[in-house]
């Protein structure tokens, strides 16, 4: 029986499986086998594609990790492994996705096209929640997967705007505004939703 | 008012009423370094001062954050457990292929 190794701090865990420790491999899959698969389940959004990246993913840590050079933390390297696998599998396969600009605030001479209103007064009354959830993440589907990415780590795992940047291999910035864009298509999309909603009360 | 200063409240305000306002094209731009509080001070209180004025824009931030609020709120399906017993499986296979030299 190998040893009971999960409760070893990561760092500890990651040396021992580059000297060799399988042990410390299933103790590193059993931390984080839950994260990567939702993380793999928001961007493909189908079940049997999250399975296959997770499949890779963890054959890929088990071959690459010498090449794990500690800069970053070993989660954020696993992220960055799952996202990649995870948004290769969806080139070329992935419909078109509408453009997002559709759902982004429309304005005439720097005014807003038209008013708007606080759909989000009173939602409770209009929707329950477990359909709003619904209807988010129906929202967050339709995003474009670059998008989607950086909404999921930020909004949903927590991670830093440093972290998704060092995670997608861009810059801060660039994280930063395109998670605007995500938040803002996603606002349009509920707007619309929760308008339609309202106008049937 | 002498001929100066009412040159320089001309270039102040060109047309008579009031300074230039933030638009609200740029407002919702800078609309996430405001909610994070990574906008200098003067622009920030100048976007609160687009607020004052405008129920578009204030209606609209009120429902940007709600817009993350219930992203944050939803909660994706955790791993089935048949599917750790086939990912486990298909591991070790893998590994101890790769151990024995083969493919």
């Amino acid at each position: 029986m190998p040893a009971d190794w999960s409760g070893l701090p990561e760092q500890k865990l990651v040396e021992l499986l580059r000297g060799g420790e399988e042990a410390a491999f299933e103790a590193l899959l059993k931390r984080y086998q839950g994260k990567i698969y939702r993380l793999a389940l928001s961007v493909t959004k189908r079940h049997e594609d999250a399975e296959e990246v997770l499949q890779d993913v963890f054959l890929n840590v088990y071959r690459k990790i010498a090449s794990f050079d500690g800069r970053s933390a070993f989660g954020t390297w696993l992220y960055r492994i799952c996202v990649n696998t995870a948004l290769m599998m969806l080139r070329g396969r992935d419909p078109a996705h509408e453009s997002i600009d559709a759902y982004l605030p429309q304005f005439a001479g720097g005014q807003h096209a038209r008013m708007i209103a606080d759909w989000s007064e009173g939602a409770d009354e209009v929707i329950l929640r477990k359909e709003r959830a619904q209807i988010v993440r129906q929202a967050i589907e339709t995003l474009p997967p670059e998008y989607r990415v950086v909404l999921v780590l930020r909004d949903l795992e927590g991670l830093s705007n440093g972290e998704v940047a060092e995670v997608l291999g861009t810059s801060v910035p660039t994280v930063k505004a395109r998670l605007h864009r995500a938040r803002l298509a996603l606002r349009g999309r509920l707007e619309e939703s929760m308008m339609e909603l309202r106008s049937r009360q | 008012m002498n001929l100066r200063e009412r040159l320089k409240q001309w270039v102040r305000f060109p047309f008579g009423g009031k300074p230039r306002m933030m638009t609200c094209e740029e407002l919702v731009g800078l609309l996430a370094d405001y909610l994070d509080g990574s906008l200098d001070h003067e622009t920030a209180r100048e976007l609160e001062r687009h607020l004052d004025g405008c129920a578009s824009c204030l209606n609209f931030i009120k429902t940007y954050k709600t817009t993350t609020a219930w992203v944050k709120e939803i909660t994706y399906e955790e791993i089935p457990d048949e599917f750790k017993d086939r990912l486990a499986n298909f591991l070790k296979t893998k590994i101890r292929q790769e151990k024995s030299g083969g493919t």
